[in-house]
């Protein structure tokens, strides 16, 4: 079957592409208009947010000062400039701590109700301002709107919870902080543990139960360990220790484990280390042979370290040789003749 | 015991003189972020300093170099010429450099450690204290 052209006059083509063209044109040129009207609006918002920045800073210099009341300071200003106001602060309340940033937190009393509406807005940027201006500008962290946060569809407003929480220095925080943990994957695991180590060594034994918590997942616990190692908190060795022989754990988390042992184990953990010192895994029989070195304690664990130095791969042989004191130096093997190190 | 004339109109003299007034303490900051540049160039000012203001390295090397104020406080990170460079080439170039005291963002130990080796006056590390920035920068001025 043939296809046929219709007979259509060439005068109304001509007519129906030339009112397409016309069409085509207008909403290009409506566009156009839109985009330079939301430009303009854009430049003229931000205009008058620098100069109610400029106005309000000599203000916030007095209350700094201690000039002005913190009550007296938010208050006296219009509704319709209390986002601006709430920015403002913010601005000025990361880049001071103590009581300086306390009573910043002071006189954004009034605007906490601004940042709370912001958490509910439907557009993940608002909700992250909204936590993050909730962290900084409370006198005390708001623990569980902030963990509520931490749970929010958008990871990047769980973050932004996460770091608020870890800014208070409370125990309370860390605690809901632990829970929400799984929230963020491994991607973040350095960042995770950066923010739990904000905590300092009272937020260690917090983040030791949720290491050993059955339903923390496994990329949460690498995030603990990490944390637990850059505290140096000694009393997780017992829980760290019956976590690396616990069935169904991961190679991942027993590597951090076996690192974590190294650096904060005592001879009572040697035994726990010792199966791990021929597993056929590479990246764990080097993390064992280094905790072995350190925690040795015996006869025993030196003959197993001079069989270790005969061991295939070169950085299990170098970290046994390094154990026993045979090794000198910074840079005590050629490291061309070494694979890649598999330990980190 | 009489004067004589001319010792008499001298020591009018010296009566009648304003008394000079005490050097003003000079500091100079640099850094290009405008909020901590206003913080602490008012509370400074309140300490009794002349306070300059510089945004970028090669800005406040020359402002520097033009006149050595009493203290210099830098941000580790500068334009053109970070906070630590700008230190190693005021050692170089003066005979009797300014202290510098570097201003670092958190969770740089190793830039910190790497500045107090090389023989920077004292860091401080953000977010600040007013209280303590003053504190560390009147260490290393005369009273």
């Amino acid at each position: 079957m043939r296809a046929t052209i219709p007979d259509i006059p060439e005068h109304v083509l001509a007519r129906v592409a030339s009112g397409l063209l016309i069409g085509a044109l207008g909403l290009t040129l409506a566009l156009v208009v839109a985009a330079f009207a939301i430009h303009g609006w854009a430049a003229f918002v931000e205009r008058r947010r620098s100069r109610r920045a400029e106005r309000w800073t000599p203000r916030l210099m007095a209350l700094l000062d201690g000039e002005i009341e913190a009550e007296a300071f938010a208050r006296a200003i219009w509704p319709h400039q209390r986002a601006d106001m709430l920015r403002f602060l913010v601005t000025f309340a990361v880049r001071l701590r103590g009581g300086d940033r306390h009573r910043i937190a002071e006189a954004a009393a009034p605007l906490r109700a601004l940042a709370h509406r912001y958490l509910q807005s439907p557009s993940p940027e608002w909700r992250a301002f909204g936590a993050h201006a909730l962290g900084v500008l409370s006198v005390r962290a708001p623990v569980v709107t902030l963990g509520t946060a931490l749970r929010d569809p958008s990871r990047r407003v769980g973050l932004v919870a996460a770091r608020a929480l870890s800014r208070s220095a409370d125990v309370r925080a860390a605690r809901v902080m632990l829970t929400g943990l799984s929230r963020f994957g491994g991607a973040h695991t350095a960042s995770v543990a950066s923010l739990l180590t904000a905590f300092g060594v009272q937020g260690g034994m917090p983040i030791t139960e949720a290491l050993v918590h059955p339903r923390t997942d496994a990329r949460a616990r690498l995030a603990a360990i990490e944390a637990l190692r850059r505290l140096s908190f000694v009393p997780a060795a017992p829980a760290a220790r019956a976590l690396l022989v616990r069935p169904g754990i991961d190679r991942e988390t027993q590597a951090a484990l076996l690192r974590l042992l190294g650096e904060i184990g005592a001879a009572a953990d040697t035994a726990a280390v010792r199966r791990f010192c021929d597993d056929p895994d590479d990246v764990l029989r080097i993390n064992a042979i280094t905790a072995l070195g350190v925690l040795q304690s015996g006869p025993d664990d030196e003959s197993r370290l001079r069989r270790a130095r005969l061991d295939p791969n070169g950085w299990v042989a170098l970290r046994a040789s390094e154990a026993l004191g045979e090794t000198q130096g910074p840079d005590p093997a050629p490291s061309d003749a070494l694979p890649p190190s598999p330990a980190r | 015991m009489w004067l004589s004339e001319s010792e008499a109109s001298e020591l009018a003299w010296i009566a009648r003189a304003p008394r000079r007034a005490p050097r003003a303490r000079r500091a100079l900051l640099a850094d290009v972020d405008e909020p901590t540049l206003a913080v602490v160039r008012h509370r400074l000012t309140r300490a009794g300093f002349e306070v300059g203001v510089e945004r970028t390295g090669p800005d406040a090397l020359e402002a520097i170099r033009q006149a050595p104020p009493d203290v210099v406080v830098a941000a580790s990170r500068l334009p053109g010429l970070d906070g630590l460079r700008l230190f190693q080439t005021l050692h170089d170039e003066m005979e009797a450099p300014p202290p510098v005291v570097l201003v670092f963002w958190p969770g740089n130990a190793a830039a910190v450690a790497k500045a107090l080796d090389a023989g920077v006056a004292d860091v401080i590390v953000r977010p600040l204290s007013l209280v303590e920035v003053v504190a560390r920068v009147r260490r290393f001025v005369p009273s």
